[in-house]
């Protein structure tokens, strides 16, 4: 095999790869055949479940991305990064370590669980709490941020198909009803560095009692209810659904299709692993390939993987904007070709450059071939202006020594036009 | 994780820092003639693409560069309505005194950390805001994005993409984001571009060394397919600017004016250098994040005012040294202000707010204030200058493009140029 031809079988299993788990890795790439295989492999592979414990921020994201490129991982790796990028928290806003380590704790648990579930453990969780200023919230004053979210990110959105879904007035009621939550350090706090995890609480004498008016309906309503009612909004299921669908098939959903999609999630009370797994059985899935951007994770994780290099330095990640636990606002990371403007691939590029410089010395990596290059990256389809230009490097290479011919064709590769799409 | 951000250089290698060394001597003399563009760049889509006008070339070399002080910036902690009875009633925590402040008129004065900026003379418009607003950061950071002042126009453009678009047509250098993705750019005719520092791209203008220089030889000729052509763009325009900013002498003392300005003057250092290669940018998009004080406002926004006192003061006194001091205004914007009445040490979201402008603007005050006495519903100062009479202003009076045919309605200017 080489560049200049595409197998279809191999460029099926690169596409299901690219989109059901977080990176391609060049052992699946080679074991796999087929989609029907691929997709089989990647909703059978066995979830990892526990972080390590007293890890600080950035090591813990670290042990996180390196469960990302595992050999094994598959759809459980994928959907806890994809709920991280729908029930968004950045971690610089727990004041203990266990806070992160309990939330992303908190996603692998449920990645593939009951959404509403996920909910109701999300909205009681430290991280959350002291993210959007609900820890502390009083009900004669209380603090709005957790209550607009919860409605506009994290289920219903601001609005279904024209129509607003809430007003002004229900982000107030919630507020009030989501009032008396608290992270509290230990009563008796021991000598020394050890640290007594935190603990949540509800402390009813500043919670709001009185019945409310939320959603057009007046009760006494509290946290539980607020996040029943809307997980039963049909809104909420057509709007997660289809931002599930776009992330793993790359396309939009119409109304009537999104409709349809929530519908039938509702029915099968927001379990989430049948959903992936119509979803991934789809019609549309199988075709729609290089359809959508690489995120900048996505992308970090596939180099890396593809040269075989399970290091990461977070100092250096900053520039491809999207280092998990640090999202530039509560709404996420963007979702559309941003990712392909001039500042994302100028960041690319230098990572691509400073990446394979760290790895000139590398054996292994010294003598291969582009086409080894180009498939152990999974690039098993190029477009005619790719293949010329792979072609054009090969003349190039002259009389350059054997290293740097090689770090050469890597530091190509990985600056393909393929390589930013998924 | 935040101060981590920024850095000054990434040396993953021994042999990039020794090769970048090496380089940062070159040839540099001398700095380019403007770089035509080959029109490749823009849209990739075969959907046609809105042009605004202009209404004269007044705007050829001037520059906007926007500070989006991001989270909700508390217009009375900026401009201080000092001798206003209700403003201390309603923030026993958090309101700053009238001693403190820096006066600039009988009835308000500058924050007390705004110290070289009061010195320069400052412009500033009260009262800017949404008309029927929303509370929410990213609806409302939207609406500012696409000049959308009531919430009804829906999908479109970045304001400040149009305006490049107007000013520059296909030339995606013509409207620079130093602060990554952002709605404001979001449209054809604009770029981002994240450098921690001008010398990152040394390796592609490295001549004399075979590695580098095939590497960025073959990296031109890559087009793409589908959606790939927008890399293949992109790689057009980034071969624009790694060429012209390597013309830029790495000159020691620029670092070292911007040392301790932090996060917007890193971005501020390079919009400096890229006004300095001339490369036609006539917008950048800079944001300042951590104005969203709903705990320990007082605090954390005395810190806030001093990095930008710092940071936009050394930016403006180095566009006088080279000359360009009289082509360039400074413009904040915020999506909204925060509550007048406190949440015990911190202030909720709010609505209108104060903009403030430096540079080459006539210093004082612009528009009326926003009354304490005729707060809204939800506690809130009321708008007094529509905000996209504040951005028409800059768009059409600052650098001459028709506000109309970038913004929604045809809102008036404010009569600041």
């Amino acid at each position: 095999m080489s560049y200049s031809e595409t197998d279809p079988e191999a460029a099926a299993v690169a596409h299901v790869l690219r989109r059901a788990t977080m990176a391609p890795h060049p052992d699946r790439l080679d074991s796999l055949s087929g989609l029907e295989d691929a997709v089989s492999f990647v909703l059978d592979a066995e979830p990892m479940l526990k972080p390590p414990p007293d890890l600080e921020l950035e090591e813990l994201t670290i042990w996180w991305m390196k469960q990302m490129i595992r050999p094994d991982a598959g759809i459980h790796e994928r959907m806890t990064w994809f709920w991280h990028t729908v029930l968004v928290t950045n971690g610089d806003a727990g004041f203990q370590r266990h806070h992160v380590t309990d939330q992303l704790q908190l996603l692998r648990r449920n990645a593939l669980g009951n959404f509403r579930q996920m909910l109701h453990e999300f909205t009681t969780d430290a991280l959350l709490l002291l993210y959007l200023n609900a820890a502390g919230s009083v009900a004669f004053n209380p603090n709005e941020n957790l209550a607009r979210e919860l409605m506009e990110l994290f289920t219903m959105g601001r609005e279904n198909n024209g129509v607003a879904n809430y007003t002004q007035d229900d982000v107030a009621a919630a507020a009030r009803a989501l009032a008396g939550w608290s992270v509290d350090s230990a009563e008796d706090e021991p000598e020394g560095d050890e640290e007594l995890p935190t603990t949540v609480n509800f402390n009813r004498d500043f919670a709001f009692v009185a019945p409310l008016v939320f959603l057009g309906e007046q009760k006494k309503w509290d946290r539980e209810l607020i996040v029943d009612r809307l997980c039963d909004d049909p809104s909420t299921a057509k709007r997660i659904s289809s931002i599930l669908w776009t992330d793993l098939v790359g396309t939009e959903l119409t109304n009537d299709q999104a409709t349809e999609l929530g519908a039938w999630w509702q029915e099968n009370d927001l379990e989430i692993r049948p959903l992936v797994e119509r979803i991934l059985g789809s019609e549309g899935f199988g075709t729609a390939r290089l359809n959508r951007p690489r995120s900048g994770l996505e992308w970090l994780l596939a180099a890396h993987t593809s040269i075989g290099f399970k290091e990461f330095d977070i100092w250096s990640m900053d520039p491809l904007e999207q280092i998990p636990f640090d999202p530039p606002n509560v709404s996420g990371w963007p979702r559309d070709d941003r990712w392909l403007s001039v500042g994302a691939i100028t960041a690319r590029t230098q990572y691509s450059w400073n990446l394979v410089s760290q790895l000139y010395d590398n054996e292994k990596l010294k003598t291969a071939t582009t086409e080894e290059i180009v498939n152990r990256l999974g690039l098993q389809t190029l477009s005619d202006n790719t293949r010329a230009t792979l072609d054009s490097m090969e003349s190039r290479l002259g009389d350059m020594d054997p290293s740097a011919r090689t770090a050469l064709r890597w530091r190509i590769a990985l600056c393909t036009p393929e390589f930013d799409l998924a | 994780m935040k101060s981590l951000k920024r850095r000054k250089f990434i040396q993953l290698s021994a042999g990039a820092g020794a090769a970048l060394a090496a380089c940062s001597k070159g040839t540099g003399a001398a700095n380019s003639p403007k770089p035509s563009f080959s029109g490749s760049g823009g849209s990739a889509s075969s959907e046609p693409v809105e042009v605004g006008s202009l209404i004269d070339n007044r705007g050829d070399s001037r520059v906007l560069v926007v500070v989006d002080l991001q989270g909700g910036n508390d217009g009375p902690s900026t401009v201080v309505p000092a001798s206003n009875r209700i403003y201390h009633d309603l923030r026993p925590e958090t309101a700053i005194a009238e001693d403190e402040v820096l006066g600039l008129s009988s009835d308000v004065g500058l924050h007390p950390n705004l110290k070289r900026l009061a010195n320069r003379g400052v412009a500033y418009v009260e009262g800017v805001g949404p008309v029927d607003g929303d509370l929410s950061h990213f609806a409302m950071a939207e609406r500012w994005a696409r000049g959308d002042i009531d919430g009804s126009v829906g999908q479109r453009d970045g304001f400040l993409a149009r305006v490049s678009r107007a000013l520059g047509q296909a030339d995606p250098l013509t409207g620079i984001s130093l602060a990554g993705t952002t709605p404001h750019f979001f449209g054809p005719g604009s770029s981002s571009l994240s450098l921690g520092y001008p010398g990152d791209l040394w390796f592609l203008t490295e001549d004399d060394w075979d590695e580098s220089y095939n590497f960025a030889e073959t990296l031109w000729e890559f087009g793409g397919e589908g959606l790939g052509t927008r890399v293949g763009d992109s790689y057009s325009t980034l071969r624009t600017v790694s060429r012209s900013l390597a013309d830029v002498e790495n000159d020691d003392s620029v670092w070292e004016r911007f040392e301790n300005t932090g996060e917007l003057g890193s971005q501020l250092l390079v919009a400096g250098t890229v006004i300095g290669a001339d490369l036609g940018t006539n917008v950048f998009y800079t944001a300042f994040d951590g104005f969203d004080t709903h705990e320990g406002h007082r605090y954390r926004h005395d810190t806030l005012m001093e990095e930008i006192d710092n940071s936009v003061v050394t930016f403006l006194d180095w566009m006088d040294e080279i000359g360009r001091g009289d082509d360039v205004v400074v413009a904040t914007i915020s999506e909204f202000g925060r509550r007048v009445p406190e949440n015990d040490s911190g202030l909720d979201h709010g609505s209108a707010s104060t903009m403030l402008l430096a540079g080459a603007v006539k210093p004082g005050a612009y528009g009326e204030a926003s009354p304490f006495d005729e707060l809204d519903e939800d506690s809130n100062l009321v708008t007094t200058t529509p905000f996209d009479r504040y951005l028409a202003s800059l768009a059409q009076e600052w650098l001459g493009v028709d506000s109309s045919t970038v913004l929604p309605g045809n809102p008036e200017t404010l009569g600041i140029w």
